[in-house]
């Protein structure tokens, strides 16, 4: 049978998603929460594959194979082993477990096949079915689309069947993972512990975690006491970048938390409660794990270089999203090039499934671009829509025949400190906006942070925003020259450009002059006319740029979710498309 | 279902974990008797490791 059509699938876990193949090239992937507006989404990705198949006008009679992201038997192996070995610990939490896989995850093969008949009859029913296992989808997510005939692989995350952490080396069509580290010790879940210890949500709240951390000071005695108490009592660091939990202080083998809270308080003074604001101390919890997390990373990566001998590295899973340690990694130069799969998570674990799958099957060609159309590979909307959106909510527009035009108009509101809605074309799959769904405003007024954080986006006031920049402006103020264009890796700006930073774009800056940059270098890429055409109003080449959504929801993508949160927060102008509106 | 279980049993052989195909059997038995006695209310407390 010839394998050529192939949607691959994650769900059930969270960060549902899909994606679809064609001869090996990617056409379409999107998370659901993009549809159905409940962040993190683990349902099945019901609109996600309507979606798909209609823009492509396809029938699941045409799909060749559907791919899960991971493989259900192994880790139920990995989870009756797991209780087994803590009985007759984990009684509460083995009960809704066992609901869970009895009702649902053990006969994944027929909930899938059912799933896909109320989409598309039997045609959904009669598709084969096949399973990915989740490291390999990660390793295949961040090798198959990169520019690298040969790479080595470093995949990280919390758990999936049974790895936490894998390497692994590519060569063209194959993927040979070498080496994995497994459950109960798991970098994902060492950072997620201390995410929820200092009161953000675990497995969405890392994130701001890692933006905290700069905000704590490294030369403090109290940042290296909780250092050393980290490497002493809660985890033990091997050579090899491997590392041990400590179990003594965990309870997520058997209890319905992550920690044994008041041994941790013992370590590192009192949790966090909801209502209390951030001080020194938790800044620098933040800091000390944040940078055993980059010592374990770097650690992997030397394992890695010495494994497979390549110049070059591919990374996925959740932890390769923390773009501090990213950007560490890059300076280390222990691999010459670097290319991170944009959708990191378990979103990305579909598209990985997918590719694992098509490429056991067929032969892979490289091209000096990376295969994921600058993140840009999910539905968009057609002019009609818009219209009839606009319309409908009785919103005054203009419509620009010219984009030029409308750039150079939407750059004199920017330079005037006016914030920018822009929605351009595709959706971004991914959890970062890279300037098709995203909110731009100019980095040059110093109150514009607290202005988005408070009126737009009513988040933490702490939550730094990331700057998008002509590669000139990398190159010139934070001496980046490599490829930087999926907002991937934390810099700090060079010493001596640093005044000239804190006076020209001081609200891109953090606490530690660091940046997580996004450069655009192709004429082809939806922010490339707006960054040139505020470079002429203002002599820089540099926005902020900030995902189009409110705190704890998730990026917008319908017309309706987009034009109510146009309406509802602190947003001047609405570009959609071609279309301009200003309240 | 059977498909399953014959997928099940294809698994163990080629894990070699014998011993855990009772475990599953007396597993799908047992959940299908509790599918609908046990509360959800824990799970979203739950990490989703499992």
């Amino acid at each position: 049978m010839v394998f050529k059509t192939i949607i691959g699938i994650s769900a059930y876990y969270h960060d549902s998603a899909i994606a679809l193949i064609i001869n090996g090239e990617i056409k379409f992937a999107a998370q659901e929460e993009r549809y159905t507006r409940e962040k993190n989404t683990a349902a099945f990705p019901f609109n996600a594959i309507r979606s798909c198949l209609e823009e492509f006008d396809l029938t699941l009679a045409e799909v060749d194979a559907v791919v899960f992201y991971e493989k259900p038997f192994l880790k139920l192996e990995r989870i009756i082993q797991n209780f087994y070995e803590i009985a007759p610990n984990g009684f509460m939490q083995f009960m809704p477990f066992f609901k869970d896989w009895t009702a649902k995850k053990l006969f994944l093969k027929n909930e899938i096949r059912k799933k896909l008949r109320e989409i598309d009859g039997n045609n959904g029913h009669l598709v084969p079915v096949f399973f990915s296992s989740h490291h390999l989808s990660h390793a295949a997510s961040a090798f198959f689309p990169s520019p690298f005939g040969k790479a080595a692989i470093l995949t990280l995350d919390a758990v999936g069947e049974w790895a936490t952490a894998s390497i692994g080396q590519g060569d063209q069509n194959k993927i040979v993972l070498e080496k994995a580290m497994n459950f109960p010790n798991s970098v994902g879940i060492l950072y997620s512990s201390f995410t929820y210890f200092l009161g953000f949500s675990v497995n969405s709240g890392e994130y701001k975690m890692m933006g905290l951390a700069p905000l704590g000071d490294l030369n403090s005695d109290q940042t290296k006491r909780f250092i050393a108490i980290i490497k002493k009592e809660i985890v033990t660091v091997f050579s090899d970048g491997s590392i041990k939990l400590n179990q003594h202080y965990f309870k997520y083998r058997s209890g319905l938390k992550m920690i044994r809270k008041k041994r941790w308080e013992q370590l590192f003074g009192a949790k966090k409660k909801p209502n209390e604001s951030f001080n020194q101390r938790h800044k620098n919890i933040a800091l000390a794990i944040q940078t055993v997390l980059e010592e374990i990373i770097l650690k992997m990566a030397i394992t890695a270089k010495k494994l497979t001998g390549s110049s070059n590295l591919c990374l996925a899973g959740g932890v390769a999203l923390n773009s501090v340690a990213t950007g560490k990694l890059v300076e280390s130069k222990i691999f010459e090039q670097i290319w991170i799969q944009p959708a990191a998570g378990d979103a990305g674990g579909a598209l990985g499934a997918a590719l694992a799958f098509y490429y056991s099957k067929n032969d892979r060609f490289v091209s000096a671009k990376d295969k994921m159309n600058h993140g840009f590979i999910g539905p968009a909307h057609k002019k009609s829509e818009i219209l009839g959106a606009l319309r409908l909510k009785k919103l005054k527009y203009e419509y620009f025949d010219e984009a030029f035009l409308l750039n150079q108009k939407v750059a004199k509101f920017l330079a005037q400190d006016k914030v920018v809605g822009w929605v351009k074309g595709r959706l971004e799959f991914g959890p970062r906006a890279l300037g098709g769904r995203s909110i731009l405003a100019s980095p040059k007024s110093k109150g514009m942070k607290d202005r988005i954080n408070r009126r737009i986006k009513f988040r933490e006031d702490f939550r730094p925003f990331a700057p998008v920049m002509l590669s000139g402006e990398a190159e010139k103020y934070f001496n980046v020259c490599h490829d930087a264009s999926y907002m991937q890796y934390v810099h700090r700006i060079t010493e001596n450009q640093r005044e000239v930073g804190l006076e020209q774009f001081p609200s891109v800056l953090h606490g530690d002059s660091s940046a997580r940059i996004q450069t655009v270098t192709s004429n082809e890429h939806p922010l490339y006319g707006i960054l040139n055409a505020f470079k002429v109003q203002t002599g820089i080449g540099m926005l902020i740029n900030t995902s189009f959504n409110r705190n704890k929801e998730p990026i917008v993508q319908g017309l309706e979710s987009i034009i109510e949160v146009f309406l509802m927060s602190d947003i001047d102008i609405l570009v959609i498309d071609n279309f301009f509106i200003k309240k | 279902m059977f498909e399953t279980i014959k997928e099940l049993f294809q698994f163990v052989k080629s894990r070699k974990k014998y011993w855990l195909f009772p475990i599953i059997l007396i597993l799908v038995f047992v959940g299908v008797i509790l599918v609908f006695g046990v509360s959800t209310g824990l799970a979203p407390y739950i990490y989703p490791f499992f």
